[in-house]
């Protein structure tokens, strides 16, 4: 995620002219449409973004707000022969929005790619059976993971889903969605919404104060700021985590012992109460300890003796690259943290605005399921995990022992709100929901008979 | 909690506790520390064994719930620790109140000795870091087993249990709430009709009666239909005087019976719904009525959320909650718009209750909000222009999704934000002297 340290006095600003409050309902209002801006960026041959995954596609199960599996395309599921073998049954009464069925075959269809090759999927008569060699005792959690959403290619070879907004056209960045009808769920209160992707911070600044859009987002390092304005502002739980990630092809970060001792040299806590001002928690591991439960067994502290112990064993490095986004104003703060913690373990690091050896990255948490959040983040950060682990610790304690990925901070997710937008339910992991969204009516002038 | 709460509970007890920005309170058990917990407070094992004796005299409601995982707990830490002297150290890093704490440790440590474990203050074979910990699932409680080098973790998983919502009352005309039934399900409607209970689900309709003075449902009978309903779904019950009762949805009615065999027949209409004197038509794509009232009035106030009739002298007086943002009163004839600024925090529903209070009839009406927050029922009358409130609010647990008179009472259907259960309540109001 960018940053922009200037956004929050323009959106501070738009705060003071806010129109009235609207006439205050508590039953969802159809109608309006939601313009919302985003930095996620969503490259021009991304038929299926996972930014629309539960807005516009859907997966056949899905995880709610406390974690657990839910119904979603598919109603029930079983697993049998030692979890070799999966049924999904699949909810009737659904249709994609070009109008064709949902159905056994078309999920065979769409889950038979190439990427898809660990398993054997067929269709039942109103269910998909996956089969596979060894027991795969997290397909229902891994099968909630937005990369299998199930789609239909039209004729004109678009992609089209089932969820409860369908795709009207795409400008650019700009995707406008319109409510699906005939959503099995119900039809969504709005008519409409115009997401704005790839929107820098400044634009959205802009967009905000300008009243051209609902909803925007504010950086981890910005909160403190919005709230002491008095914003309107949906925050999540510490679900964005900054990784170090260690280029192992790079000369010298080949050898653990020199990743190990970066890790140990990296004073965490100063990142945190200096750059992000205390938003978030310090991190320890892949998934944040209110999503795991475990993640105080790892350590986050620096061990400044053992780093230096562990770069003397490691002998002569040449000086190494720390890169960041340049379009991210912590991101240069936090390099050159790192760089100064390096020193004094007698390492050169250099911070450039570009791709290093080493750099900083922001990954979204992408489940509040810990299984399905580990598989997908550690695939994010290139080390290879098992899809069938029985528990998330080992794997994660192996994958951190890799010092391939060294979690820093973990931030929270936020959004400002205009005042007419009710019923935002970002889940506790920041992601966003539409569906229920609604926006209440502008307000009236005063009437008097 | 401050940090002189949790001091004077643990000295009370006989333990003692750390308090760190980060993290909270952390119980020991003993005098031995991990090294990552090196200089924290401690207390010998003597002190803790009386701690144990006295918080197995003490009754404990929740001891039955922990025992279970406690076991497991104990019976992961046996295996892997074998036999031998074991130094355990215990901490609290989750929500669990200074009770519950108190009670898992004492029920940790007597499944520790059941399953053989030599408990000891120091210089043990094996060191055993308990921590109670939390996840967005539920507790997780991980013991962390160290025997020289070697390190294992154990954990279990322990489900949340949830404690009941405080009641509140209001000082004047009181508002009067009793639970009916609770469900994960959404409940559109329910009414207690004698000693049985109806119920309205999207998907069902069921019968309960009092079981030792508990509702007992009797029957499910399924709703068919053959369309999708809209999101934010009403449903209405009627009670019937030759079947059970009739069951309004948008574009669909029901008619559940017993007699000829107990169902439902369903068929699709968009018969007008029952409100009181009038009926109204709803619009089956939406949460709203059209506006179209049989009989009908001279001036129709547009699509409404909820429409309540006031007894007058010589005809109804309608309150609605309407659609563009207003509360409308009409009478038939002339309609006007209640000043925004005596309802800008009313909420969409509202509904007409008789009570010996007052006038005999008030408004109930839920405040203003949406679906992630909690709500309230407050109890107005209309004297004359301007509605005045003649209670205080009665809260509920989550935002009121339902909202019907049946006969004297009211039935409010919320929807628990802490639990995300429906709670179906029966409303009613005393006069206060």
């Amino acid at each position: 995620m960018k940053r922009t340290a200037c956004r929050l006095l323009a959106i501070s600003s738009a705060a003071l002219w806010l129109v009235p409050a609207a006439p205050a309902r508590t039953r969802p209002r159809y109608g309006d449409t939601v313009r919302a801006d985003t930095q996620i960026v969503v490259m021009s041959g991304d038929t299926t973004p996972d930014a629309l995954v539960g807005t516009v596609f859907e997966t056949l199960v899905t995880v709610d707000d406390s974690g657990n599996l839910q119904p979603s395309l598919a109603t029930t599921w079983i697993s049998s022969n030692n979890a070799t073998r999966w049924e999904f049954t699949l909810r009737s009464g659904v249709t994609f929005h070009d109008s064709t069925p949902f159905n056994p075959a078309a999920v065979v269809r769409c889950l038979s790619k190439p990427s898809n090759s660990g398993w054997r999927v067929r269709a039942g008569n109103d269910s998909v059976i996956f089969e596979f060699d060894n027991p795969q005792p997290n397909l229902s959690t891994l099968l909630s993971l937005p990369q299998y959403a199930i789609t239909s290619l039209t004729a004109d070879g678009n992609r089209v889903g089932t969820g409860p907004f369908e795709l009207d056209h795409r400008n650019g960045p700009q995707f406008v969605l319109k409510a699906f009808d005939n959503y099995w769920a119900g039809r969504p209160f709005l008519d409409s919404v115009e997401l704005l992707t790839s929107r820098s911070a400044h634009d959205q600044t802009s967009d905000f104060s300008l009243d051209r859009a609902d909803a925007v987002e504010v950086a981890p390092d910005q909160l403190r700021r919005s709230q002491q304005d008095h914003l309107r502002l949906a925050i999540s739980r510490p679900s964005e985590t900054l990784f170090l990630i260690a280029d192992p092809a790079k000369a010298g970060l080949q050898d653990p012992k020199l990743r190990q001792a970066i890790a140990l040299a990296i004073d965490r806590a100063a990142l945190h109460n200096v750059i992000f001002q205390h938003q978030g928690d310090i991190a320890a591991g892949v998934l944040p300890n209110w999503l795991d439960g475990y993640e105080f067994l790892f350590n986050s502290a620096p061990d400044l003796a053992r780093a230096r112990q562990l770069r003397m064993e490691v002998g002569q490095v040449t000086t190494l690259t720390i890169g960041y986004d340049p379009h991210d104003p912590a991101g240069r703060l936090i390099a050159e943290r790192i760089a100064l913690n390096a020193r004094d373990i007698g390492l050169t690091l250099q911070a450039v605005p570009a791709s290093g050896d080493l750099r900083l990255r922001y990954l979204d948490l992408p489940s509040l399921d810990p299984t399905a959040a580990l598989y997908k983040l550690l695939d994010q950060v290139d080390i290879a995990s098992p899809m069938n682990a029985a528990s998330t610790y080992p794997v994660e304690r192996d994958a951190l022992a890799t010092y391939l990925a060294i979690p820093l901070v973990h931030l929270p997710r936020a959004v400002a709100l205009k005042d007419r937008v009710r019923n935002w339910t970002s889940s506790p992991g920041g992601d966003w929901h539409f569906d229920n969204l609604w926006l209440a009516p502008r307000p009236h002038p005063e009437v008097r008979p | 909690m401050k940090r002189s709460h949790y001091n004077s509970l643990f000295r009370m007890i006989g333990l003692t506790a750390e308090f760190s920005p980060q993290r909270k309170p952390w119980v020991k058990a003993n005098d031995r520390l991990s090294e990552s917990r090196s200089g924290r407070d401690t207390i010998p094992l003597v002190a803790f064994i009386l701690i144990s004796l006295l918080l197995c005299l003490a009754p404990s409601a929740f001891a039955a719930n922990w025992t279970p995982p406690a076991t497991e707990l104990a019976r992961a830490i046996a295996g892997a620790a074998g036999p031998g002297t074991v130094v355990v150290t215990i901490a609290n890093s989750s929500s669990l109140t200074k009770k519950e704490t108190a009670d898992i440790l004492n029920l940790l440590y007597s499944q520790l000795r059941s399953s053989g474990i030599r408990l000891v203050s120091e210089n043990a074979n094996t060191d055993v870091d308990v921590t109670l910990s939390e996840n967005l699932q539920g507790y997780l409680w991980v013991a962390k087993i160290t025997q020289g080098n070697q390190t294992q973790v154990e954990m279990v998983s322990v489900p949340r249990t949830e404690a009941p919502a405080a009641p509140h009352s209001g000082p004047s005309m009181t508002i009067r709430k009793n639970l009916l039934w609770s469900q994960p399900i959404q409940i559109l409607d329910a009414y207690v009709d004698n000693n049985r209970m109806v119920l309205l689900e999207a998907n069902a309709v069921s019968t309960f009666s009092l079981n030792n003075g508990k509702w007992q449902r009797d029957q499910s009978l399924a709703i068919t239909r053959s369309h999708n309903f809209p999101r934010d779904l009403r449903g209405l019950l009627v009670p019937a005087k030759d079947h059970i009762a009739d069951a309004y949805l948008p574009g669909t009615v029901c008619n559940a019976s017993v007699s000829g065999g107990i169902g439902v027949s369903c068929r699709d209409g968009d018969d007008p719904w029952p409100l009181g004197p009038r009926t109204a038509l709803f619009n089956s794509g939406r949460n709203y009525f059209s506006g179209v009232l049989f009989p009908a009035v001279n001036k129709p106030s547009g699509p409404f959320y909820s429409l309540v009739s006031l007894p007058r002298q010589n005809y109804n007086l309608l309150l609605l909650t309407g659609v563009d943002g207003r509360v409308h009163l009409n009478d038939g004839a002339n309609e006007r718009i209640l000043a925004t600024s005596s309802t800008s925090d009313w909420g969409s529903d509202a509904a007409a209750i008789k009570s010996n209070c007052g006038n005999g009839t008030q408004i109930l009406v839920t405040n203003a909000g949406d679906e992630t927050a909690t709500d309230s029922l407050r109890a107005y009358e209309i004297p004359d222009r301007d509605p005045v409130q003649v209670s205080a609010p009665i809260d509920f647990p989550g935002p009121v999704t339902a909202l019907w008179t049946h006969g004297d009472s009211i039935t409010a259907v919320a929807h628990n934000l802490r639990t995300g259960s429906y709670e179906a309540y029966s409303v009613s109001i005393t006069c206060n002297q």
